[in-house]
């Protein structure tokens, strides 16, 4: 029965409205879909699949990719993701299609057919010289250094330098190391293109506190401010108080 | 740190009434003249002896003319206004009543006052004597008159020239009217 439903799912997959997808029409490669696929995991795959070749006869590429994807994830027949893989290269998202390529060759490869052997080693080769490089040179070994590419954290594992693939495009980078300035970086990458980007952190210097957070000055102030409002009050209470006539001859009474 | 800081401002205003504390008689004397070389001394004290000697004076005397009058101006501040003041005026040859003709055993001549209350906190008031001529020396034993200064002989807190300084219920004008 699981023989029968995934040499339908090769089917539409041969059917399918990539056209370089129709290579992987020989029923025998998918007759080694993994066993433990249940009924109902082979109807949801082939529905997928099926979700898929819609999507990308409707031009929603990037619906195909998730349809494909899952399916693949579902079934393990290396036909959703050599789909897959094509939908990511017609959506330009190189780095992702190589990567869907690599796997293809390397863990289907050997049940792969003949042509969808041929065009994946192609494909992956064309696709691998359109992946375009960001190399992140002048950063410290250690500590290891909080990068952001695009908004999305990246793993700094410690080589040097720090190589980031992504595909062409505007992209924006933010490094970040305690004690440091942030280093920004926007820019644009070509297809392929290998770019060297210095990354020059400087340190953080500590923003003076202006005087007006320092405990002493209003310490100080305030001490200033109570003496010589008890010098004014002072002051005021002699001027209130009566003063003799007479400067040469004065007699205090002591009580 | 704070405490300090709590103290002094205690301190500042705790004496800072904002009010006068102190009163202020000014005593003036018309000395009398005096053909030898004298000097009256004023010795002003509160509540003591007569009989007894005071002793010394920081000041001189003021020096008598020997014709015509010269007057004495001494202020005398109190922050007790029920002080009586006890005055002396010792007539001596020696400025500062050291001679032994001046020893008031020995009966040296003196003016002896007793001036009753003339002191009101916040208000300046005014003792005016005149003393007609240097008294004679005394006979051993024998002692000066006191003279009593009536407080309502006490020139104050009213204009003009009043004969008595006090309302008619007997209190002095620089006293809080009692009606």
């Amino acid at each position: 029965m699981l023989r029968c439903v995934a040499a339908a799912l090769v089917c539409l997959a041969v059917l399918g409205p990539v056209p370089s997808a129709r290579a992987q029409a020989e029923e025998d490669r998918y007759a080694d879909a993994p066993p433990r696929l249940s009924e109902s995991d082979v109807e949801e795959a082939r529905s997928l699949f099926v979700a898929g070749s819609a999507a990308i006869e409707a031009g929603r590429w990037a619906d195909a990719v998730d349809s494909f994807r899952r399916s693949y994830e579902v079934s393990g027949v290396p036909a959703a993701l050599y789909n897959m893989a094509m939908a990511l290269r017609a959506l330009g998202r190189h780095r992702e299609a190589r990567d869907a390529f690599v796997i293809l060759i390397d863990e289907h490869g050997p049940d792969l057919p003949v042509e969808m052997m041929r065009n994946g080693l192609v494909l992956r080769r064309e696709e691998a010289e359109r992946v375009a490089t960001l190399v992140l040179e002048g950063l410290a070994a250690e500590p290891r250094h909080g990068i952001t590419f695009d908004g999305s954290d990246v793993q700094d594992g410690g080589e040097r330098p720090l190589a980031i693939e992504t595909d062409a495009g505007t992209h924006s980078l933010v490094v970040r190391l305690d004690g440091h300035r942030a280093f920004l970086w926007d820019g644009a990458l070509g297809d392929g293109e290998r770019l060297a980007l210095a990354v020059t952190l400087a340190p953080e210097v500590a923003p003076r506190r202006g005087v007006l957070r320092r405990p002493a000055f209003w310490i100080v102030t305030g001490v200033v401010l109570l003496a010589g409002a008890a010098v004014g009050l002072w002051l005021w209470d002699r001027s209130q108080q009566l003063d003799p006539q007479s400067d040469d001859h004065r007699v205090v009474m002591r009580p | 740190m704070t405490r300090a800081l709590v103290a002094l401002v205690v301190v500042a205003l705790a004496p800072s009434a904002g009010c006068a504390r102190n009163a202020i008689l000014e005593v003036e004397v018309e000395l009398p003249p005096s053909p030898e070389e004298r000097y009256a001394l004023f010795q002003i004290r509160h509540e003591l002896d007569f009989a007894l000697s005071w002793g010394g004076e920081p000041r001189p005397g003021h020096r008598l003319e020997a014709s015509g009058t010269n007057l004495a101006r001494i202020s005398v501040e109190s922050e007790d206004e029920s002080l009586d003041l006890h005055v002396k005026v010792r007539y001596c040859e020696d400025a500062g009543c050291g001679a032994p003709a001046d020893d008031e055993s020995t009966g040296a001549p003196a003016s002896w006052f007793v001036v009753e209350q003339p002191f009101y906190v916040g208000h300046r008031t005014f003792w005016r004597e005149r003393i007609e001529a240097v008294p004679p020396r005394l006979e051993p034993g024998e002692r000066p008159d006191v003279v009593v200064i009536d407080r309502c002989r006490i020139e104050g807190c009213t204009g003009g020239t009043p004969s008595t300084f006090c309302r008619l219920d007997g209190t002095h004008r620089c006293e809080p009217s009692g009606g």
